[in-house]
């Protein structure tokens, strides 16, 4: 007779599992950013928002041993997509410096030439540094006079401007006069003239060399303004001369139009 | 561009219109005859020297390019 004997072994050694796991996440992230950027002419204020995809990919290794202790191992790839979209507002407002303008004079004389007075209310941009010297309760606002004469049978603009507060700190007058070129037909010539005076104490000098500094820096801004409202009325009509349109420069210069062309008091 | 009087910018505007039409189509073109504007002038300068004289703007004593005389060209 056969006897079937069935043998057990066992192992008694514990036992290793393996797991392989991939895990794919979609995050969704929104940012926001601002930025602002300067032109020329115009401010832009530009929002900027960003939407970022990402893809992840895990890779997850998990060791468990029998006696319930899993480690687990993730691996994470991910991948972003960002997409920014930016709009970008234009305030297109050449001086926005310039708050108010207002004639307060005018007169035609004998002799067919325009005299006129105006006044101009501008903002009064301190920098850094002396924001911390002057007090808080300085206006901020600047009051400038612009005196104008119009000479057509000359042809000729000349105006006179010089700020009415903040005196002491600084005083600025400057003059331009515009006229035909005498070499260069059918061209104007634009000359410019300032000066500057400070009263303050002790602080004069430096004051002084500030202003001078920054009405140089910004002759460049004052004639691509001028550029600009010249162009505008070119545009109007291709076929006109400089001349004409300085006239009409000239024009906008005495009218609600904002003033770029003209000598800005930069305080 | 706004006036320094809240109030007169509409005032302001409406002579601006007037003297630019004038000046672009009389006085750069030598016509001399009469000033259509001197009415809404009048307006507009009633409401901008009441504004004036409202916040203490100093602007009057200067003579018309007073101070230029003082500087040589």
């Amino acid at each position: 007779m056969k006897e079937n004997i069935l043998t057990y072994t066992s192992n008694p050694e514990s036992l290793l599992l393996t797991c392989v796991c991939v895990c794919v996440c979609v995050c969704v992230c929104v940012c926001v950013c601002v930025c602002v950027c300067v032109c020329v002419w115009c401010v832009c204020v530009c929002v900027c928002v960003c939407v970022c995809v990402c893809v992840c990919v895990c890779v997850c290794v998990c060791v468990c041993v029998c006696v319930c202790v899993c480690v687990c191992v993730c691996v994470c790839v991910c991948v972003c997509v960002c997409v920014c979209v930016c709009v970008c507002v234009c305030v297109v407002s050449i001086s926005t410096h310039v708050l108010t303008e207002d004639v307060v004079y005018r007169e035609v004389t004998a002799d067919n030439r325009l005299l006129s007075r105006r006044l101009l209310m501008k903002t009064n941009r301190l920098p850094r540094w002396a924001e911390h010297i002057f007090p808080s309760g300085i206006s901020r606002s600047v009051y400038i006079i612009e005196d104008s004469i119009v000479d057509p049978v000359n042809r000729s603009l000349t105006t006179y401007t010089w700020n009415l507060n903040h005196t002491t700190l600084m005083s600025v007058e400057e003059r331009c006069v515009f006229q035909d070129t005498v070499e260069q037909p059918a061209t104007t010539q634009l000359k410019r003239e300032a000066w500057i005076s400070s009263s303050v104490y002790g602080f004069s000098r430096p004051i002084q060399e500030f202003g001078l500094a920054r009405l140089k820096s910004n002759q460049v801004k004052s004639m691509k303004g001028l550029e600009y409202a010249l162009s505008n009325l070119q545009g109007e009509a291709p076929q006109r001369p400089l001349r004409d349109s300085v006239k009409d420069a000239a024009k906008s210069l005495a009218s609600a139009a904002a003033a770029p062309q003209k000598p800005q008091q930069y305080i | 561009m706004n006036s320094v009087g809240e109030a007169c910018t509409d005032l302001k505007r409406e002579y601006d219109q007037c003297f630019n039409r004038w000046f672009a189509e009389k006085f750069l073109k030598g016509d001399r005859s009469g000033d259509p504007c001197t009415e809404t002038f009048r307006k507009y300068q009633r409401c901008v020297q009441k504004a004036i004289k409202e916040k203490d703007i100093p602007i009057d004593g200067v003579e018309f390019m007073g101070p230029n005389k003082d500087n040589s060209t």
